[in-house]
This record gives C-alpha cells, sequence and structure tokens, in this order.
C-alpha cells in the first residue's frame, strides 16, 4: 500500500501492526535535512550580501549564522511534526476521536512524505530566485518585502500550499484511523489547522503581489 | 407713572415665550441661528420650532392665526405667515426666516410674533451676534535665502479668532512669476480658536517683492475673502547646493538600479536629504530602494545612494535613452525646506541585458498546473479507493 495514492488502504493496514517511529522519524529527517539545506542557502546569501556592511571582526560570524540557520531549520522540522500531531490530537479528542498519540505521531509522519518532493522543488527554486533579489540592508523589513515581492519566491509558497494540500489529505486518513474517527470529522480536524494556516499564506502572498 | 407699568407689563410678557390656546399650551421649544455668529451683511436663518405641550389624546389643539418675525436692526428677507393653521397636542412646527445683518458689529434682537386663533400670544426675542473679525492668515516659516528657480517651501498658519465655526477654507498662490506645490490647500473647517498649518513648495521664476496668497471661506453660506503678502527678498541664480556624480546603471533580471554620490557643494551642512524619482511615466521604481534616505551631508562632504526602477515599455518603445528626473529633498540648518529635481540620462541599450535570467510569466503558470495537476491526481486517486 502506499500512502501517497491509498492513504485509506496504507493506514488501515498501519493499525494491524505495532507502533513503530523508525520510518516516520527517517522521513521526516528527511524533510529537515532538506530544510536545513534551504536555511543554509538564503542565509548564506544574505550573509553574503550584508557581509561589506559589517566589520571585519562581525564577518566571521556570517558562516556561523548560516550553519546557526540550517540546524535551527532541521529542529523546527521535527518540532513541527509534534506540533502538527498535537493540535490534530486535540481538536480529534473534542470531537470524540481516541487512540495513542504515539500511534498518531506516526502516522502523521508519513505526511511528510510529500514535502520531500515540495522541499526539493523549492529550495531549487529559491536558490534560483535569491540570486536576483537585491537586498536593502539597513532595514530588515524593506529585505523580507523584497524577498516576498518578487515572483519567483511567490511560486514558491504556491508551490508550498499544494503540497500542504497533499500533506493535509493523508493526515486526513492518518486521523482517521490512529484516532477512530468516521471520514468527516478526520476532514474537520485536518481542515481546520492546516486551513487556518493555508489562509493566512493565501493573504500574504496576496498582499505581496 | 402708569407708562411705566405698562412698560414693564410689556417686557415681561415678551419674555414668556408661553401662549394658552383654548387649554392648549404653545411654547417656542427651540431655534437655530446659522451661522451662529454673523458677519455685517452676511445673509442667514433662524428656525424655530413651535410645540403645543397638551398631552396626547386631550385633542387641545391650538389654531396659529400669525407668525411673524421683527427685525430690531436686523432685516427680516421672508415674510410673515397668516392662517398658518392647527397644531395638535404634542406637534411641533418649524418657521424659517431668512435674515440679513445689514449692521455694523454688535448683538440684536429679532423678535418673534406668533397670533393663535383665541388671541394669545408668544413673543420671543432672540439675540443675533454680528462680529467681523476675519480668519487670521500668516506666515510661520520664510526660508532666508529663496532663489529664483529654486523651490522653496513657506509654511502659513491660518488661525480662526471668531467665535463660531468657519467652513470651506481655501488658500492659493495668487503671484504670478512663481509656481507652487499645490496649487491650493482645502480645509473642510476650522473650530473657534482652531489653527491649521499649512505649506507651499513655491519656485520663483521671476523676481517679485512679496508674494500673495489669496484666501477664501465661508461663515454659514456666506463667501469672505482675504489675502496676505508675504515679503522675500529673492536672490538671483540657483545656489547649486547639490551635485549628482559618479553615476552608474546596473540591470539584471529584476530590473535596473542607480548609484551614485549625492554631494554637499553649499555653504552649510544639510540635513533631512532624501533622494527619489519625480513623476515620470517612464520609470517605474520598484524595492528595495523606491526612495533613499542618506539624512546628514555636512558641507564638502557626500553621501552615496541607489535607487532602483524598471522601464515602462509601453512608454519607451521607439525610445534610445529616457531621460530620468530625481528629486532631492534636503533641510538646511534653519529647517528650512528645499527640493531640487536633478536629471540622468539612461541609456536604453542597457536593459538588453545579455545575462537576462528572467523567466517568462507562462512558465510559471505551466510550473503550477504541473504540480497541481500531480498533486490533484493523487488526492483524487486516494478518495477513488
Amino acid at each position: 500500500m502506499n500512502p501517497l495514492t491509498d492513504p485509506d488502504g496504507f493506514f488501515s493496514e498501519k493499525m494491524e501492526q505495532d507502533t513503530n517511529l523508525k520510518s516516520p522519524a527517517l522521513i521526516v529527517l528527511v524533510v529537515g535535512v532538506i530544510a536545513a539545506v534551504n536555511a543554509y542557502i538564503i542565509a548564506g546569501m544574505v550573509m553574503e550580501a550584508i557581509a561589506p556592511t559589517l566589520p571585519p571582526e562581525a564577518a566571521g560570524f556570517a558562516k556561523i549564522g548560516s550553519i546557526f540557520g540550517a540546524v535551527a531549520a532541521l529542529f523546527i522540522t521535527f518540532i513541527m511534526w509534534a506540533i502538527y500531531t498535537g493540535i490534530f490530537f486535540v481538536i480529534s479528542a473534542i470531537l470524540g476521536g481516541e487512540g495513542d498519540f504515539k500511534r498518531l505521531l506516526a502516522f502523521v509522519g508519513y505526511g511528510f512524505i510529500p514535502t520531500i518532493f515540495g522541499s526539493i522543488i523549492t529550495t531549487g527554486l529559491t536558490y534560483y530566485g535569491m540570486s536576483g533579489i537585491e537586498f536593502s540592508m539597513e532595514n530588515p523589513e524593506l529585505m523580507q518585502q523584497s524577498i516576498m515581492a518578487d515572483p519567483m519566491m511567490q511560486l514558491v509558497s504556491i508551490i508550498g500550499i499544494i503540497f500542504l494540500l497533499w500533506t493535509a489529505n493523508i493526515c486526513i486518513f492518518a486521523v482517521k484511523h490512529a484516532r477512530g474517527l468516521n471520514t468527516k470529522n478526520s476532514l474537520i480536524t485536518v481542515g481546520i489547522p492546516i486551513g487556518i494556516y493555508i489562509l493566512y499564506q493565501a493573504v500574504m502572498l496576496i498582499l505581496m503581489m | 407713572m402708569r407708562y411705566a407699568l405698562i412698560l414693564i407689563v410689556l417686557i415681561l410678557a415678551s419674555f414668556a415665550p408661553v401662549a394658552s390656546a383654548e387649554g392648549a399650551v404653545c411654547i417656542v421649544e427651540s431655534y437655530e441661528v446659522n451661522p451662529s455668529v454673523f458677519m455685517t451683511n452676511d445673509l442667514g436663518t433662524i428656525r424655530f420650532t413651535i410645540k403645543n405641550t397638551a398631552p396626547t389624546g386631550t385633542g387641545m389643539s391650538a389654531e396659529i392665526e400669525r407668525v411673524d418675525l421683527f427685525g430690531n436692526g436686523i432685516e427680516i428677507l421672508t415674510n410673515g405667515l397668516m392662517h398658518v393653521g392647527e397644531i395638535g397636542p404634542q406637534d411641533t412646527i418649524d418657521f424659517t426666516f431668512k435674515i440679513q445683518a445689514k449692521r455694523p458689529e454688535g448683538t440684536y434682537y429679532p423678535k418673534l410674533l406668533v397670533e393663535f386663533g383665541n388671541g394669545k400670544t408668544i413673543r420671543y426675542t432672540v439675540p443675533i451676534e454680528v462680529e467681523n473679525t476675519a480668519v487670521e492668515v500668516t506666515a510661520s516659516s520664510i526660508p532666508d535665502d529663496m532663489r529664483i528657480g529654486e523651490t522653496s517651501e513657506i509654511k502659513l498658519t491660518i488661525a480662526n479668532r471668531r467665535a463660531n465655526t468657519i467652513h470651506g477654507i481655501k488658500i492659493h498662490l495668487a503671484s504670478s512669476g512663481a509656481t507652487s506645490v499645490p496649487s491650493s490647500h482645502f480645509i473642510s473647517s476650522i473650530e473657534p480658536n482652531g489653527v491649521e498649518e499649512i505649506s507651499f513648495n513655491i519656485t520663483p521664476s521671476t523676481d517679485t517683492e512679496a508674494f500673495l496668497f489669496e484666501t477664501s471661506y465661508k461663515n454659514g453660506e456666506n463667501y469672505h475673502e482675504g489675502d496676505l503678502k508675504v515679503q522675500v527678498d529673492l536672490k538671483e541664480g540657483v545656489l547649486n547646493r547639490i551635485i549628482l556624480t559618479g553615476i552608474e546603471f546596473d540591470s539584471n533580471s529584476r530590473g535596473h538600479a542607480i548609484a551614485g554620490e549625492i554631494n554637499n557643494a553649499g555653504e552649510e551642512d544639510l540635513e533631512g536629504v532624501m533622494i527619489a524619482f519625480d513623476e515620470t511615466s517612464e520609470v517605474i521604481p520598484v524595492l528595495p530602494y523606491k526612495s533613499y534616505f542618506i539624512g546628514s551631508i555636512e558641507k564638502d562632504d557626500f553621501a552615496s545612494f541607489e535607487l532602483n526602477f524598471k522601464i515602462n515599455e509601453d512608454e519607451t518603445a521607439n525610445a534610445t535613452e529616457i531621460i530620468i528626473p530625481l528629486l532631492i529633498e534636503y533641510r538646511d540648518l534653519d529647517g528650512d525646506r528645499y527640493q531640487t529635481v536633478e536629471e540622468v540620462v539612461f541609456d536604453l541599450g542597457q536593459r538588453q541585458n545579455p545575462e537576462d535570467k528572467s523567466i517568462p510569466s507562462w512558465l510559471f503558470a505551466v510550473v503550477i498546473v504541473l504540480v497541481l495537476a500531480v498533486v490533484g491526481m493523487a488526492i483524487g486517486y486516494s478518495w477513488k479507493r
């Protein structure tokens, strides 16, 4: 069974087995490594651009900044895994769901598989897009606006949203089986937080266009 | 003694705005004077509201025979009314009289007379103030060093020292031989004792000793005008405080950038220096530097700047080069604001960047559609099963 094309059957089969976090953790680790590479590239480009404005003694910290960004991105991916699972656990509990948190954590981990493909595409586009952006070093807010207003970075956001929908689709079936909910309630459980996040992303995207 | 007694009775009667008509008691409930304070020759209105205070359901109507207003110095332009009709219990009726204050400053007391069918009357006196204090316009800031051909900021203060609100205040530079930005200022209203400050960026083109500003405003519905002469000492020739040097253009897939130095060639330090694109249809300012704030530049010093822009392709289809006007704003040490426009020429050949990495917008759409199709198919397939 393939979690990408038949998540219902996949999780149904997994329910008959003991909870195993190894595979989901590996999936999240792969996503985290790609996020770390992405963060390293962005931080490196920003540091390179601001290096001439920094005093010589501060230039050495530029490299450290990039590494710090990469490590933080890796950890944040694992934290996001736990947060997603926690939110789904709480909402599904309100809707009458029952089941082990560890099993839900494992199932939600499989939901990160589409993010691997999405992250590879967006990392490539980010690298391409960032290389052409002029940064304003005096105003961090202006720098953020410059990045967000770039058409390539807007494409990255749109692709990110599309892959997030795929992740959400897998998580619906993950919640359905791990928490013993019907399809409608698991759709509500996943739809509320992911919907709010996508709405926020869409509003930010429209504002920057 | 007898005449004195009659006079006292008459005076007391005039201060009692109450009349009983066949049991009904009518009063002047309220009145409204517009404008609340007149100027000599102003036209305006007084609106009286008469109310029958008899309780509802008693059927005690009051029949109004006559309503008239006597000016006592104020000219009444509306004729009195005869046989007005009945006013029912708790009902009100309004009477509006047009008046004109053709009098010098002072307080005047027009008197309202309302006669009822049973012979009872209301006499009601209204004070009308006439005050000719005009709106005061003063120059609050005039640059010491104004030059022909150079833009300088003149600030004006408009004060309303009248006892009532004035409306529709408009002020503009009436002198020929100078242009102003904005061409006029409009202020919707100024409260009593209110003050508004406005500023004009003025560029004299010929020598003059003074600038004339004309003001108009409305007191009620009456237009009034005033003017202000601002004495200036214009000097010949633009003082070339600002010189741009080292102008370079850079182009990439995101657009173009101008970089250069602003030199302070004047005789004093400059503050609040900012450079931006002046209004032009050929250039579109873009982030990150639509404008560039420098701050202070000391005398004989310089500061670097950078501006980003895109070319408006529609406006420059057949052009080989375009002139880009750059607006530089700054203050001198007295705080007076100045602005000057420097033009730079951009060779449009530079936009044909061989390293242009820009991706056509249709490719974005194709990528989104492809990704959407793959993800959509995967999601759709998962629900079918």
